[in-house]
């Protein structure tokens, strides 16, 4: 006879998180700049005229995740999973970043709901 | 036409051009209070706000700001469940009318409160509105004028205030209005790290300006104030208003009527909405209408109709490929209506759409092969929400009806076609020539 299946234990959902970027000559514009710990999912879209790109920045400066070059319209994704710290969305076009296409955003310890009361 | 069935036609003509098309019941109900009624209903909108299912993609509720496109189903998703139609489609009109795109503003939390200054002010004061365009945030970065400072004064605000907001092109001022205009309107700031909108007074052209043959220290609030006072002003903006709701060309006494009203009014736009909807010319040719539905009318309009809500995405890519989106008009002159929403491309879409609409509503082997032509047509006309719909199309529909399922006697084909025939007839209600004028 079979054995049911034990029950798993139960597992946090892993927290996934949005962001959406509008990048133009020459700015990126996040629309937030906190976000929890765990998945982010970030969306850039390029509203100016130029080619642009969009890199997540670690403050020891590796570069965790880039889009490839965005053409005038083009929608890029990327999908990080981060710890608590500071990074920076930049455009590594050369001179790009120079010209104010960097901005910083926090990731936070996600806030933990306190447990109900029976 | 009977009596009952003429009143109900007139209130579906004034749902559809006055909102976005009647939710299950409304016709009736408001054909019971006249069409005098209805509009006084649509004018003074009361109670709830929002009807029918929430919008949800993927089981989750929209994230406007966060997650690209899902600000214009949010929009959409405000057409779909006003129960406010005046309203929210006036908070469209204007849309159109100060046509501010976040394809050069670049941030949805701007776009989302430039939505509600239009939605506050849809029905109410135009001079107030317009002063509440002078301090929205979109508005100003949209037509640069965030960052005017005196040394440099950025023109573009004042030039489409006289061309498109409040005179038309040509119609009252000249270039040196305009340059004088964009002078008085110096001083406000943005910073970008920030987000902060402020008014720097030390940026601002002090100065003598001379504008519309006045000569005053005037400050963006005098430009308003004139722009608006100006005697070309009301005849421009009741005529825009009128050819909102029909594309017939506005009779010269209606138009007197509409400026000495909205003039004495001191601006108000209600009760110029009033002369409109109760005029004969809204409610010409019952059986034969005339204006073609905007992409986002005709949409929300169809979810209305069948009492669905948005579950997918798709729709502000169809939307784009229909040639509407809000919260993206294409240039500062709004979008080109009537039957400029009709090429093959945009026709092409809108079919589509309705297909993905309907995609899984009727699986094949769902239906007998006893059913009559007959049936089928009641069938889909039920299932659509009773849309109207001229003889003509009710004759192509019998003969198409009859010649889909001719021959088809195999058990595989009994299970397939008769399904189809549905899934068609549904298709030509919602999407076909009938469904796209109204």
């Amino acid at each position: 006879m079979a054995h049911a299946p034990a029950p798993k234990a139960a597992t946090a959902a892993p927290v996934i998180s949005r962001m959406l970027v509008h990048a133009s000559e020459f700015r990126l514009n996040p629309s937030r700049r906190v976000v929890p710990a765990g998945v982010l999912i970030i969306q850039v879209k390029n509203i100016g005229q130029d080619d642009h790109d969009l890199a997540v920045r670690a403050a020891n400066g590796h570069i965790l995740k880039v889009t490839p070059t965005l053409h005038s319209g083009d929608l890029g994704t990327l999908r990080l999973k981060l710890k608590p710290g500071r990074y920076w969305l930049v455009c590594t076009i050369p001179g790009h970043e120079g010209h104010g296409m960097v901005r910083s955003f926090t990731v936070k310890k996600p806030v933990k709901k306190p447990a109900r009361r029976r | 036409m009977a009596r009952t069935k003429k009143a109900e036609l007139e209130i579906e003509r004034l749902l559809w051009r006055a909102g976005f098309g009647p939710r299950p019941g409304d016709t009736k109900r408001l054909a019971r209070k006249g069409r005098k009624g209805a509009v006084e209903e649509l004018l003074r909108p009361r109670g709830t706000k929002w009807a029918g299912p929430e919008a949800k993609v993927e089981g989750a509720p929209l994230d406007p700001l966060n997650v690209y496109g899902h600000d214009v189903l949010w929009w959409l998703d405000r057409c779909v469940r006003t129960r406010q139609p005046l309203a929210e489609r006036m908070a469209l009109n204007w849309h159109d009318h100060f046509a501010t795109s976040n394809q050069k503003v670049g941030d949805v939390e701007l776009m989302v409160k430039h939505y509600f200054t239009l939605r506050t002010h849809a029905l109410g004061n135009f001079r107030k509105l317009l002063l509440a365009m002078l301090n929205d945030g979109a508005m100003q970065m949209w037509l640069d004028l965030a960052g005017s400072d005196k040394s440099s004064p950025n023109e573009n605000f004042a030039r489409e205030l006289m061309e498109l907001f409040t005179l038309g092109v040509n119609n009252g001022y000249t270039e040196k209005d305009i340059r004088e205009a964009a002078r008085a309107l110096t001083g406000y700031t943005f910073d970008y790290d920030t987000k902060a909108f402020g008014y720097d007074a030390d940026r601002h052209d002090t100065d003598f300006k001379r504008i519309f043959g006045k000569r005053g220290r005037f400050t963006a609030i005098d430009v308003v104030n004139m722009a608006v006072e100006h005697p070309e002003h009301p005849k421009y903006l009741c005529s825009k208003l009128w050819s909102y709701f029909t594309p017939r060309p506005v009779p010269k006494a209606t138009l007197r009527q509409m400026t000495r009203v909205y003039k004495a009014s001191k601006y108000e736009i209600k009760p110029v909405l009033r002369i409109i909807l109760n005029h004969p010319t809204l409610y010409a040719d019952l059986d034969a209408p005339d204006q073609v539905k905007p992409p986002v009318v005709f949409v929300a309009g169809m979810l209305r109709r069948l009492n669905r809500g948005i579950t997918y995405d798709s729709w502000t890519y169809q939307l784009n490929e229909m040639g509407q989106q809000p919260f993206y008009p294409p240039n500062v002159a709004g979008w080109d209506q009537d039957a400029a929403w009709l090429s093959p491309a945009t026709i092409r879409a809108r079919f589509d759409a309705v297909g993905t609409l309907l995609r899984n509503d009727i699986k094949d082997g769902s239906l007998q092969g006893t059913e009559t032509v007959d049936q089928a047509i009641a069938s889909a006309i039920a299932a659509t929400g009773r849309p109207l719909h001229t003889p003509r199309t009710r004759a192509a529909m019998k003969k198409y009806a009859a010649a889909a399922v001719d021959g088809r006697t195999d058990e595989w084909e009994i299970k397939h076609y008769f399904p189809e025939r549905q899934r068609v007839l549904r298709h030509l209600l919602l999407a076909g020539p009938d469904a796209q004028v109204c």
